[in-house]
């Protein structure tokens, strides 16, 4: 039995560039609303672009924030950029915000960068190679595009760091079955592609 | 190793009726040829983002092409920033869902800044640029609109600084008496706006040759260049430009 992907649309991300992406690598997938059933899926991915308050209030109108954590004790998630961040503890983005608290560190704004947002292809350190960086050689360039982000969080979760002005965002990780990814895997060329497909693949 | 800050290169492609356009001063369009093979081309020579403006949708207030986006935006791994007649949240809304990245806006932000202000905070900073269309006239840099065709007559100052107040996330700077020509850039207006800009800066208009690039570098060091006529003509390669960047 082949594995069935669902992309979750909460229509304020560009989901279109993460469809072109999954279909490019020959997977079939289906779009998957806030008020559709997530537990037909094997995996899931939860593109980015949004802002945290408005992201987190329309998961729970619908409950999905219960049913993504559920989904997750069995099955992998991939968060891209605010996919990733609505899982944290909580965001200070427009106001204080809870997140769905998979890691427990907060998201910040980040400040120490002279021009937010953070835009651009970035050389990332590639700490753990055994999951989706397989295959993608270290200080690869991503594609960011974020004023938000993890500065800090248990070492054990890291999956790879951008370094800017000699601090560290965390952009990327796993946690147990959540994989994250601060960077836009779907708009990275082949570096992207990679990592994408080697979330995919079975 | 130290983290890349490389200035960023964006492929500006102007359409109309879904052909690469390439308008003289904002006007007198010349046919440069097919959107689809030309932007592939650019990615594949390693272009980091790329640009499409629909250089008539405000002008003529067209409905924005959304097919023709979910073509150019296929096979297309690198941001697509989308510009052209945006007028509310659901065209930015439609847009995302047809493959763009980002959107750029410039007359309906003039007409109503409120736009602005709400749709950065549904879709965030970084989902939200501004493109200013500046011209000198009387010695005043102003602000136009449509294509550089009308002149809003807000000054360039004042505008950087109200759509940063507004939470924007880059602007994008054009001259009309400049763009398309090859007389290079106008640096007056690049001093002139570049100190007062604190996210992230986008020159454009009339770079056609690597010292223009390092000329610009080394005086405004912006986050961003656009090139349009520079490639469509190919004065410059991409991989040149990278090394200079």
């Amino acid at each position: 039995m082949s594995q069935k992907i669902g992309i979750l649309d909460l229509r304020i991300s560009n989901i279109c560039s993460l469809k072109n992406a999954v279909k490019f690598l020959g997977y079939k997938f289906e779009t998957v609303k806030e008020d559709g059933e997530i537990n037909k899926y094997h995996k899931l991915i939860i593109p980015g672009v949004g802002t945290f308050p408005e992201s987190i209030k329309m998961l729970k109108e619908n409950k999905l924030d219960l049913k993504l954590k559920h989904f997750l004790k069995k099955k992998k998630i991939l968060g891209i950029c605010l996919g990733m961040q609505i899982f944290s503890k909580e965001s200070c983005e427009i106001k204080k915000t809870k997140g769905l608290n998979i890691y427990q560190d907060p998201i910040k704004k980040l400040k120490f960068i002279k021009k937010l947002p953070n835009l651009g292809f970035k050389k990332v350190k590639i700490i753990n190679n055994k999951n989706n960086f397989r295959n993608i050689k270290n200080f690869s360039e991503f594609y960011f595009m974020h004023s938000f982000g993890v500065t800090k969080i248990k070492s054990e979760f890291i999956e790879s760091v951008l370094e800017i002005n000699q601090k560290k965002i965390i952009s990327s990780i796993k946690v147990n079955n959540f994989y994250g990814a601060q960077f836009h895997p779907e708009k990275s060329r082949e570096n992207g592609l990679k990592f994408l497909n080697n979330f995919l693949y079975e | 190793m130290k983290s890349s800050s490389r200035i960023r290169i964006i492929g500006k492609v102007e359409i109309k009726s879904r052909n690469v356009v390439k308008p003289i001063f904002f006007e007198g369009l010349k046919k440069i040829g097919n959107p689809d093979e030309i932007i592939q081309k650019y990615f594949k020579n390693g272009i980091d983002e790329i640009l499409i403006v629909d250089v008539v949708s405000s002008l003529y207030k067209r409905d924005i092409d959304f097919e023709f986006l979910k073509l150019i935006g296929r096979n297309l791994f690198i941001p697509l920033i989308y510009s052209g007649g945006i007028k509310n949240l659901t065209d930015i809304e439609n847009c995302l869902q047809n493959g763009a990245d980002k959107v750029a806006i410039n007359t309906n932000g003039i007409k109503n800044p409120k736009l602005l202000k709400n749709s950065v905070k549904k879709f965030g900073s970084q989902c939200i640029s501004v493109t200013i269309e500046a011209k000198k006239i009387n010695n005043n840099w102003l602000c136009f609109t449509d294509g550089g065709r009308i002149n809003s007559k807000i000054r360039v100052t004042e505008w950087i600084k109200k759509v940063q107040d507004l939470g924007v996330g880059e602007i994008i700077i054009q001259s009309v008496d400049c763009d398309g020509h090859t007389a290079g850039p106008d640096y007056n207006l690049f001093k002139k706006v570049s100190k007062s800009i604190h996210v992230p800066l986008v020159l454009c208009s009339g770079i056609r040759n690597i010292s223009h690039i390092k000329f610009i570098k080394k005086k405004f060091n912006p986050e961003a260049i656009a090139l349009s006529s520079a490639l469509h003509y190919n004065e410059i390669k991409i991989n040149n430009v990278k090394k200079v960047l």
